[in-house]
């Protein structure tokens, strides 16, 4: 974001300046999307991508919340103390050491649940991306797709679609910003030949187990076995 | 554990537990020493102390400028950086000010955005095991056969 500053400003104009641009008045800036790019048989294939949001196909449903005079309320968060009132984005998260003491996030290492340190990943963003591997249609249903893109490119991309058609379904590790865990990518076509990449993660079944028995304590000897009979109205 | 009591038509009951699925943790943030470190969520900033709050105290956004300049009106020095453990979500007014009563309305929109239908929104009870006992059955069971 740019800031027309002139040297005859005064600091308190530069403040108010910057006050206004914070609160969104003014301000005209256009993010463009960066492409994702492929390399597929020898081919570098940019591609935009469109994000495909149950929204859109269905509509949406809103929660409107009205005080008693019929004004519009908002969520907010109140701190333990029961007076601070925090707006979104009043808070935020820090690390701290065994002792308390604060780190910078910088500072920290990354590890497995093993201890092994964690390589981070580039973002998929970063250079072209290899497709090489191919996924079967089992591989894909066990994932847990979260973002769904439409696709489209200007480049030459012809031979990619045809293999696509096909059924060929590619897969690739696919990371938006970078980081520690990437996200599995999978580039295939719809019945139309609409082209989609889906992006999600493997889906763990997690066998929680049997019922377990309560233990049963033993009988004393001698208790009372003349009464056969367990009377559930005096539990 | 959370419990829902449950019975048919003809009173035959039982309670039902319910336990989640810890998921393991796949990434463990360490400093240089190896140890574990801990997150926690810190004030940053209040309503009390936001944009429209200094606007109102200071009689307006070009003299907020100047009391950002002369001081530090938009921090309190007291309870910014604290840790919050137990927090609340609250609805609040356009005064900033906690509403306790509160009528909430569904509005069904359109892809395109515009409104479909608009109703009272309704609020499923809850059915997690309360204050309801199970219900005595009426029989009578044999020790050898429970």
């Amino acid at each position: 974001m740019e800031f027309a500053v002139e040297k005859t400003m005064q600091p308190a104009d530069i403040v108010l300046l910057l006050l206004t641009q914070h609160a969104g008045i003014g301000s005209n800036t256009i993010i463009m999307a960066k492409p994702l790019v492929l390399a597929f048989g020898g081919v570098e294939i940019p591609l935009a991508r469109a994000k495909v949001e149950r929204s859109d196909l269905y509509g949406f449903v809103d929660v409107e919340t009205l005080d008693e005079k019929g004004r519009k309320c908002a969520l907010a968060t109140l701190a333990q103390d029961g007076k601070s009132i925090i707006p979104p984005g009043g808070t935020a998260f820090a690390s701290l050491s065994p002792e308390g003491n604060w780190l910078e996030k910088k500072s920290l290492i990354p590890t497995d649940a093993q201890g092994n340190r964690i390589a981070p990943v580039a973002s998929s963003y970063a250079g072209p991306v290899n497709l090489e591997r191919t996924a079967g249609i089992e591989e894909y249903l066990s994932h847990d797709i979260r973002a769904v893109y439409q696709i489209s490119s200007e480049g030459n991309w012809g031979a990619l679609l045809d293999e696509l058609k096909k059924g060929t379904i590619y897969a690739f590790p696919y990371s938006f910003r970078g980081g520690l865990e990437p996200d599995a990518g999978f580039l295939l076509v719809a019945a139309d030949g609409t082209p989609f990449l889906a992006v999600g993660s493997a889906t763990k079944l997690e066998f929680v187990g049997l019922e377990q028995s309560a233990a049963v304590a033993e009988e004393e000897e001698g208790a009372d076995e003349g009464d056969e009979s367990i009377d559930f109205g005096m539990m | 554990m959370g419990t829902v009591n449950i019975a048919n038509s003809k009173g035959r009951d039982a309670v039902v537990g319910a336990q989640s699925v810890v998921k393991p943790m796949r990434v463990r943030w360490v400093d240089e020493q190896g140890r574990q470190i801990q997150s926690v969520r810190l004030l940053m900033a209040d309503l009390s102390h936001d944009l429209a709050a200094l606007e109102a105290r200071a009689g307006g956004r070009d003299k907020i400028a100047h009391a950002l300049i002369d001081g530090d009106p938009e921090i309190d020095l007291e309870t910014f950086g604290s840790v919050l453990n137990q927090t609340s979500r609250v609805f609040i007014n356009p005064d900033g000010q906690i509403v306790h009563k509160v009528r909430q309305f569904e509005i069904i929109k359109n892809p395109d955005g515009s409104e479909r239908e608009r109703r009272p929104r309704k609020v499923a009870q809850p059915n997690g095991a309360t204050e309801t006992r199970l219900k005595w059955s009426g029989k009578l069971m044999k020790k050898k056969d429970v």
